[in-house]
């Protein structure tokens, strides 16, 4: 005999729709990140993508290699006060990064701690915190304006098309799955189970969204006649804004040599 | 998974980015060869999918939810070549973009979740498949698939963690970066992945494939010929990476050496003697012992025991293979 019991409409539907909320929130959350990149206007923009890169790399390395607590510090100084002074929105989403890297270091070094091996990875959780400071200043950066940057340390083509593409993609994908995700969380008030499966529908047709979008873009890539090969856009110029971040970075350098 | 800035001494990083660079350029070229001109659009949209997949959030008993990595299921979907492109294109993302794992272990990630997963899942779907030949043998072999490599990419993880404190050290051999040796690392990363993340990863790769399978079989990547090719490119690599090896110092537990035994420290003293029975027993001496061969350097002295021990398996299982196929003849 089946159990006549049936679920509660609003309470059953609440308690299993958690999954799809929490993935609903990811993905606003990345897409406002990816589009929050087309309207910065701080003055981070008027330094060049290749400086910072380049800069950022070199940083990342010596606070990877330095045991000095001075050095890491200052790193975190310098930083700090370049986080300051960009704006509210962007301010927030660097502070976030680190505090959530710094945070996260300090759980995973904990029990070190109270084993009494921890000796200079008690430094790795302000490390962290130093290296995510300089990520998070990097991913300010403008993406096409990266894969201009990467194209003049010489990156293959292949590497910085695949790239491009995916950024593209990830928005267009990214919107398809949202709607879907949404249809989803309609279609399910006050159901029931079939998580997985619905999940499992949910992605399968936003891979066959993705085969069919890059199937168009590869006949848009025929009919324009794109080889797949770029330039760089303009001019490699030397300004103010890029020699105030060069230096900063040689003031760090020979920090981190006479320490 | 994703490794952050700080936790593998730059020298390890510089390692597995060399490793990771050379392999991901045999797989564009082979990516290139096995797809058609749409390859650089769909190793792109790929990308985008293997970042999405990261972001749904599947219910797991207890009440919480987790997130699949997805790299079983482009490498059964795309194949292993463009399935190593387009996760390493993701993580490529996920840490300039997003901060999502550090910089420089970019390659270290590459390595484990863009490489050791679609590989391995690949090869064991692959094998299953041939073993049990029907729907339930693809989907079991997928599943399967995707629960060992997901636990294989976590293996490798928790391994570079764990030689940390053996290879970055001060004079006082307290570690430089990750501080926890293999006998921590290891478990800690092995139980989550073994009893929640591998069994979300299968369920998700099988969920989705068969959904696409039932929907539109023809988006699924067909078979090339030539498996085996894959297979011995596979071994060259891992014979390639054996000195990885000498990496970490000292002998392994139970494994120590009859010289060894009296400086053995147990219980925070050194045990003082060795056993009769070590010092006067059966002593054999090998052909090529602890893996070195006398009077050339030690790196080469690895890789060349490896061909050796690669060589000689292959020679015994040919030989046997040929034993009991006349055997069943007669």
């Amino acid at each position: 005999m089946k159990s006549s019991k049936k679920p509660s409409p609003s309470r059953g539907g609440l308690k299993n729709d958690a999954f799809v909320d929490k993935s609903l929130i990811t993905f606003i959350s990345v897409l406002s990140i990816i589009r929050a990149q087309d309207r910065q206007d701080s003055w981070i923009d008027r330094v060049n993508a290749f400086y910072k890169l380049c800069c950022s790399l070199f940083l990342i390395v010596l606070v990877a290699l330095s045991r000095s607590p001075y050095f890491v510090f200052a790193v975190i100084s310098v930083h700090l006060l370049a986080v300051a002074l960009l704006k509210t929105a962007s301010m927030k989403r660097v502070l976030a990064l680190a505090a959530t890297a710094f945070g996260f270091s300090c759980l995973m070094i904990a029990p070190a701690f109270f084993m009494g091996k921890a000796g200079f990875a008690s430094l790795i959780p302000v490390k962290a915190l130093a290296s995510a400071l300089i990520a998070g200043m990097l991913s300010l950066v403008k993406f096409q304006e990266l894969t201009s940057a990467l194209k003049r340390l010489h990156a293959p083509d292949f590497l910085l098309m695949v790239l491009d593409l995916s950024i593209r993609s990830l928005v267009m994908l990214g919107e398809f799955s949202l709607e879907t995700l949404q249809a989803l969380k309609m279609r399910r008030l006050g159901g029931r189970g079939g998580g997985y499966r619905s999940l499992a529908g949910v992605g399968g047709t936003v891979f066959l969204k993705s085969k069919e979008m890059s199937e168009e873009m590869h006949q848009a890539m025929v009919c324009r006649g794109f080889a797949g090969t770029y330039r760089p856009m303009g001019k490699l110029g030397f300004g103010l804004a890029n020699a105030g971040w060069v230096l900063a970075t040689a003031g760090l350098a020979a920090l981190f040599f006479f320490t | 998974m994703h490794i952050p800035e700080n936790y593998l001494s730059p020298a390890t990083c510089a390692v597995m980015a060399v490793v990771a660079v050379p392999a991901l350029a045999v797989c564009a070229k082979k990516a290139k060869q096995e797809l058609s001109n749409e390859t650089v659009p769909l190793i792109g949209m790929c990308a985008a999918f293997s970042f999405l997949l990261m972001m749904f959030n599947l219910p797991l008993p207890g009440g919480t939810t987790g997130h699949a990595v997805g790299g079983a299921l482009a490498a059964a979907l795309v194949g292993p070549w463009a399935a190593a492109l387009s996760v390493s294109a993701a993580l490529v993302i996920q840490a300039v973009l997003f901060g999502d794992g550090g910089i420089l272990p970019l390659g270290a990630n590459i390595f484990n979740m863009a490489i050791i997963l679609p590989f391995v899942s690949y090869f064991i779907a692959k094998a299953v498949k041939k073993v049990v030949k029907s729907q339930a043998g693809e989907f079991a072999g997928i599943a399967i698939g995707a629960y060992v490599g997901l636990n294989a990419a976590a293996l490798a993880t928790a391994i570079e963690f764990g030689i940390q404190p053996s290879i970055a050290a001060d004079a006082s051999g307290l570690p430089l970066y990750c501080p926890y040796p293999l006998s921590i690392a290891i478990p800690a990363m092995m139980m989550p992945h073994l009893l929640v993340a591998g069994f979300a990863e299968a369920a998700f790769s099988v969920g989705i494939y068969s959904f696409i399978k039932r929907v539109s079989p023809i988006s699924i990547r067909q078979e090339s010929k030539g498996g085996n090719k894959l297979v011995y490119a596979f071994i060259s690599a891992l014979i390639l990476l054996v000195p990885l090896g000498l990496l970490a110092q000292g002998t392994a537990w139970g494994e120590w050496g009859a010289e060894e035994m009296a400086e053995l420290v147990e219980s925070g003293s050194p045990l003082g003697f060795t056993p009769w029975g070590m010092e006067n027993g059966f002593s054999f001496s090998a052909l090529l012992p602890d893996y070195t061969v006398p009077g050339i350097p030690e790196v080469v002295g690895y890789i060349l025991s490896a061909i050796c021990g690669v060589a000689l398996s292959i020679i015994i299982f040919r030989l046997a293979a040929g034993l009991l196929k006349k055997k069943s003849i007669a």
